[in-house]
């Protein structure tokens, strides 16, 4: 074999199974370490050093020249299938993974998840069966056989996805096959040790007739290598016949190795040893207690740099000025930079990056997108000059308005066409700062924030996504203090805007993350602490100026005009929505009119499964309002993943609009230090190829939360009418029917408006 | 440290089925040349071929190397045909390039070798379906949370008739024959 010297530069370090094989590895020592420190003689370091071989074996299988000569070389594809069913399973077994892997993962994944599913019965029947002798033998006979014949052979050569499966079938039934001859701890084999020479060279009498029939056989009998074998100077027949070697003797000595080690130690050993083995493998006591285990909260707060800064008032204030200034670049360029919007910071940073950027952070940080707000900056420099006097109405301190101001937003972004206008993006903006400014100087507190803002109600409804909130730490220190500084404030730093008091606060909802109940709380026990995404939209308990969330209507009203917006903004942009308002314009007359119809019909059709099921559904016993909200509750994930998807996509295909118009504006400021705009990042969208995968995703994971917020409401509403704990699974299935169809019909119309043509807004072909 | 470990197992565990991935070029064997005892292949692939980006490979043997590898592609569309160099595979073996098929066709595709010992011509032609509907080639994505509903439903099925299963991790591990 003449290979160029390159091919040993043909090593695949930076592919995904790089990082999949370290994550096993740090989840196997995890776990190696806890049982270690336990059982220091029975978890020793020969058990990790084997589990890290096979491991090592595998990534050298799959990611080495081996792999790059596979489909060229039928010697090297032979010695990779060596590798998969001879050598990693053996390897893996000897390192006893299954307890390390248990002990490995978080406790809530074994605790919750593999537990139930390990202890169920059935599960165990099954594994028996997998893992009994029989089994893997006829796993290791058949899949020998069966793909070394001609045509599946030759399949897997000339698909790749079935390549996949043949290699998923040589480790899987490598390892069953090897599980009964390795006996991982603390599996009990059925069978009598002596039985394993048997099985072992019973097998190797098949591996052998498959290596006689390659050795021997005068032609090529995989076609596909007459073609390739040439290229590196041997003939076929020749590969073959490496191929059949490397699968006789290595083969043969592979199988006869540990035949030989366990007929002599079986023979070797009295009956007394073999009760003293028997008897010494007991089940692993780990140190975990039979109490739900607490779970560790992280706080951004606590970190060195980032939480002091965090911290202080005076660097959220600096970053709110920074925000400021910027915000005030866009309205400049808004209204003296040219009217094109994809040519302008105005059109492009706020409608593309902005909106896409913030709907990121709110799902995977948290609300910072208040945090960051520039629209209070003024209202808090003003306020050292100007007391508001006036407490808002409480006719009006409700999300109605809001709710209504979320709609207008949803329309007039259509109807006006505001991505594609600089211009009044610019007004819009300059609007905003004077509706603050003069609503928060006239009432106290965060008026703005908490009753009308459209853009915050939008971000906090997201944040329910977030897996941060800020919280109390410790809930004695709460529960002793007498002051409650951090709703009412203190000369230090105002207290919370929105009327939150921390020990009765839940969740993100109504929280801007403006922290200032961090700066007045005397006792530091504030943090920006992790949590568990969408934990509290699944508690009916009072929270802190909401009170019971589901017995809010307005709140309810306005997180479904949100959750029904997600869709109808995002529909509003494919092409079908633009034949159809195409339609609409010539049939009705007016521009405005048709979009208007448009998008007030697929709200309608949107929300049409979400009212259907509130009405008709019997996800519990209470009355029709009740359901209205347990409905919304359980659908905002979905609609959340729709507003991700959606954004993101823009984000994605936009990303590289955003420094054209900056250059643009700086050179009319006489500024040329940022270079000349390459105005191609801003005609030419770029859909990289995993965009459309990652969005689905998104819709997926948005769906799997629903379903599970729907299943968890009937499993808890029959709980609650019949007192029982842990209803059938029938039961529970048949009071959420409704409930899950009405999330399978959002999801897929969530499928349908990603796989369709997308208007490229904010860019100059759209 | 927690919550990163967690995303780290998470993705472990979600990627340990795929641990069977293959690296290796597969596809369909289109064109085969000699040039003395000297041997060249190109393939495509992937196979079946579908309207769309479509990878060709070329490779020779060690004694013709450094090679360069000009190709030509045409559909029975009658558009003009793609021409490119193909540039070099980072294994070393060969060189490839990718080109669109844009149309579902019966297409030929040329590669003239360029080798120190003299010019190669390889010649091949290969059929291009027609391009599969959207939900149809996203299938995967689309459906990628059933896998995961399902294993939430084993959860709850096993839940009902897991004995002790909130007990300590011990009573994780099958007892009976395990």
């Amino acid at each position: 074999m003449n290979a160029p010297a390159t091919i040993w530069s043909a090593w695949n370090f930076l592919a995904p199974f790089t990082f999949v094989a370290c994550a096993i590895l740090i989840v196997y020592w995890r776990g190696w370490r806890r049982l270690h420190r336990a059982m220091p003689a029975r978890w020793g370091w020969r058990r990790g050093s084997f589990f890290s071989a096979g491991v090592i074996a595998l990534w050298i299988a799959l990611q080495s020249p081996i792999d790059a000569l596979a489909s060229w070389l039928l010697a090297a594809h032979m010695t990779q299938h060596f590798l998969l069913t001879m050598i990693v399973p053996p390897l893996l077994l000897l390192g006893w993974p299954m307890p390390p892997f248990l002990a490995g993962v978080p406790r809530w994944l074994s605790r919750d998840m593999l537990g139930p599913i390990l202890a169920w019965p059935r599960a165990q029947q099954v594994g028996m069966r997998l893992t009994h002798p029989v089994t893997g033998w006829l796993a290791m006979v058949l899949l020998t056989w069966g793909w070394h014949l001609p045509v599946t052979y030759q399949l897997a050569l000339e698909v790749p996805a079935w390549h996949v499966v043949e290699h998923m079938c040589f480790l899987w039934g490598g390892i069953l096959f090897w599980w009964s001859v390795v006996a991982p701890y603390p599996w009990r084999s059925p069978w009598p040790r002596m039985a394993i020479p048997l099985y072992l060279l019973s097998a190797d009498v098949a591996n052998t007739i498959v290596a006689a029939i390659l050795a021997f056989s005068p032609s090529a009998i995989y076609p596909w290598y007459e073609s390739t074998a040439p290229i590196f100077g041997v003939s076929a027949l020749t590969d073959q016949q490496e191929a059949a070697a490397i699968m006789w003797v290595p083969g043969q000595l592979v199988y006869l190795i540990p035949a030989v080690i366990i007929l002599f130690s079986a023979l070797s050993s009295t009956r007394s040893q073999r009760a003293q083995q028997f008897k010494s493998i007991a089940l692993p006591q780990f140190s975990i207690s039979n109490r739900r285990a607490k779970r560790q909260i992280f706080d951004v707060l606590a970190l060195p740099v980032i939480g002091a800064a965090l911290k202080s008032a005076r660097v959220r204030g600096a970053i709110r000025w920074v925000m400021l200034l910027g915000a005030l670049a866009i309205i400049a360029d808004g209204w003296f930079g040219p009217r094109e919007a994809s040519t302008n910071i105005a059109g492009t940073w706020t409608w593309t990056h902005w909106r896409g950027f913030a709907a990121i952070t709110l799902v995977a940080g948290g609300n910072l997108a208040c945090m960051t707000c520039p629209l209070i900056a003024p209202r808090t420099f003003l306020r050292r000059f100007i007391t508001p006097r006036f407490r808002w109405p409480r006719a009006l301190s409700t999300k109605w308005l809001a709710a209504a101001l979320i709609m207008a937003w949803l329309l007039s972004y259509e109807i006006w066409s505001l991505w594609d206008s600089s211009f009044a993006t610019a007004w819009i903006i300059a609007g905003y700062f004077v509706a603050v400014t003069v609503v928060d100087l006239l009432f106290e507190g965060a008026t703005f924030c908490k009753w009308l803002c459209p853009i915050g109600q939008y971000q906090m409804a997201l944040s329910v996504a977030s897996p941060m909130e800020v919280g109390m730490r410790l809930a004695d220190v709460c529960s002793n203090c007498q002051t409650q500084d951090c709703l009412r404030g203190n000369a230090a730093a105002p207290g919370c805007g929105t009327g939150l008091f921390m020990p009765k606060k839940v969740g993100n909802l109504d929280c801007t993350f403006c922290l200032d109940c961090v700066s007045a709380c005397p006792h530091d026990n504030i943090g920006l602490l992790t949590r568990v995404p969408f934990v509290d939209i699944t508690q009916d308990r009072w929270r802190s100026s909401i009170g019971v969330l589901a017995k809010r209507m307005d709140f309810m009203v306005l997180l479904a005009v949100i959750a029904v917006g997600g869709f109808a903004n995002a529909i509003a942009m494919t092409e079908p929505a633009l034949a159809l308002v195409q339609y609409c314009r010539e049939w009705m007359g007016g521009n405005y009119l048709a979009v208007m119809c448009v998008v007030l019909a697929s709200m309608i059709a949107i929300a049409l499964p979400m009212v259907v099921a509130s009405l008709i559904g019997s996800t519990s016993r209470v009355d029709i309002r009740m359901r209205f909200s347990h409905m919304t509750l359980s659908l905002l994930p979905l609609s959340i993943a729709m507003w991700l998807a959606h954004l993101g996509f823009h984000f994605v295909t936009g990303f590289r609009s955003a420094l054209p118009p900056l250059q643009r504006a700086a050179q009319d400021l006489g500024v040329n230090g940022l270079g000349s705009p390459q105005w191609s990042a801003n005609c030419c969208a770029i859909m990289p190829a995993w965009l459309i995968p990652a969005q689905l995703m998104i819709l997926g994971a948005g769906l799997l939360v629903s379903l599970s917020l729907m299943w968890l409401r009937a499993e808890r509403s029959i709980e609650s009418d019949t007192r029982t704990s842990l209803p059938s699974m029938f039961a529970v299935a048949r009071r959420g029917f409704i409930g899950m169809l009405a999330s399978l019909c959002w999801w897929a119309i969530g499928v349908w408006i990603v796989l369709q043509p997308m208007q490229m807004r904010g860019l100059l072909n759209s | 440290m927690n919550f990163r470990a967690n995303i780290i197992i998470l993705l472990s565990l979600f990627m340990y089925s795929i641990t069977g991935n293959a690296q290796a070029d597969g596809g369909q064997v289109i064109a085969t040349a000699t040039l003395g005892q000297e041997h060249a292949v190109m393939m495509v692939n992937p196979s079946p071929t579908t309207v769309g980006i479509v990878t060709v490979i070329v490779r020779v043997s060690a004694g013709l190397l450094p090679a360069q590898s000009f190709l030509t592609a045409h559909g029975a569309s009658g558009d003009a045909p793609i021409q490119c160099a193909l540039s070099d595979d980072p294994d070393g073996l060969g060189q490839r390039a990718m080109i669109e098929c844009s149309d579902a066709s019966r297409w030929t595709l040329s590669a003239r070798v360029t080798t120190p010992h003299g010019d190669i011509e390889l010649k091949g032609e290969f059929q291009v379906a027609p391009a599969p509907p959207k939900w149809q080639s996203q299938s995967p994505w689309i459906l990628a949370w059933v896998p995961i509903a399902g294993i939430l439903y084993i959860r709850q099925v096993a839940r009902r008739h897991a004995k002790h299963y909130d007990a300590s991790v011990e009573s994780f591990l099958p007892t009976r024959n395990f």
